[in-house]
């Protein structure tokens, strides 16, 4: 399958590599479907680039290069999207955003989206109790 | 809108899977119960609000980001 994305250009996608949110994200419930995009030149961070809108990627990263003992902790409810043998097995990130001063990036800590990556499920869990922000600045 | 009244321990059916409850009233304050199906999210409006705000903040970023990368590692 192919996608023309607005980001990126046309995208082949094959079957495999098809991560599902079976809720969407938070505000975008009717796109289910997303792909990794991990390029050298955005490193540290990675796009996630929905295959049933090509116009909608969002900004992520691994919240443990900014923030060092982040953790994510599972209800069963959540889990029973995911799926996972082990929390420790779902792959974490945090969307990032950059407004107009990008010195000003920030991440969201309180919304991580968690990957089961053995079964191409993913969610984005509220971490209400946490404490964790919602803008974590990301440049100090 | 629809408007409803109910007492505590009454509930309401929204469609086959999802209950909600009145389980206490203090003061101003109700707490709900709420059942429903795990692939239906249930959060408190305010934070779902926020935080779909924060989501769309995240698909606004520029196209290349090498600029941001070399302002992190400083």
């Amino acid at each position: 399958m192919q996608i023309a994305s607005s980001r990126f250009g046309k995208i082949e996608v094959h079957q495999e590599e098809i991560i599902t949110f079976p809720e969407g994200l938070v505000g975008f419930c009717s796109f289910k479907r997303y792909l990794i995009i991990e390029r050298e030149i955005d490193r540290p961070f990675q796009w996630l680039q929905s295959i049933d809108n090509p116009e909608l990627a969002f900004l992520m990263t691994d919240p443990l290069l900014f923030y060092p003992g982040y953790k994510v902790e599972l209800n069963p409810q959540e889990n029973a999207i995911l799926k996972l043998k082990k929390v420790k097995q779902g792959q974490v990130f945090v969307l990032v955003a950059i407004p107009e001063d990008p010195s000003r990036i920030r991440a969201n800590l309180l919304a991580p989206l968690v990957i089961n990556v053995l079964r191409r499920l993913g969610k984005q869990v509220i971490l209400e109790q946490s404490g964790y922000p919602l803008q974590y600045q990301l440049v100090k | 809108m629809l408007v409803l009244t109910r007492k505590i321990g009454e509930s309401i059916m929204i469609g086959d899977d999802i209950e909600i409850s009145v389980t206490e009233v203090r003061g101003k304050k109700i707490r709900l119960g709420i059942k429903a199906p795990a692939f239906i999210p249930v959060n408190r409006k305010e934070i779902y609000q926020l935080i779909q705000r924060e989501n769309l903040a995240s698909t606004r970023a520029p196209g290349e980001v090498d600029e941001l990368v070399s302002l992190l590692k400083k």
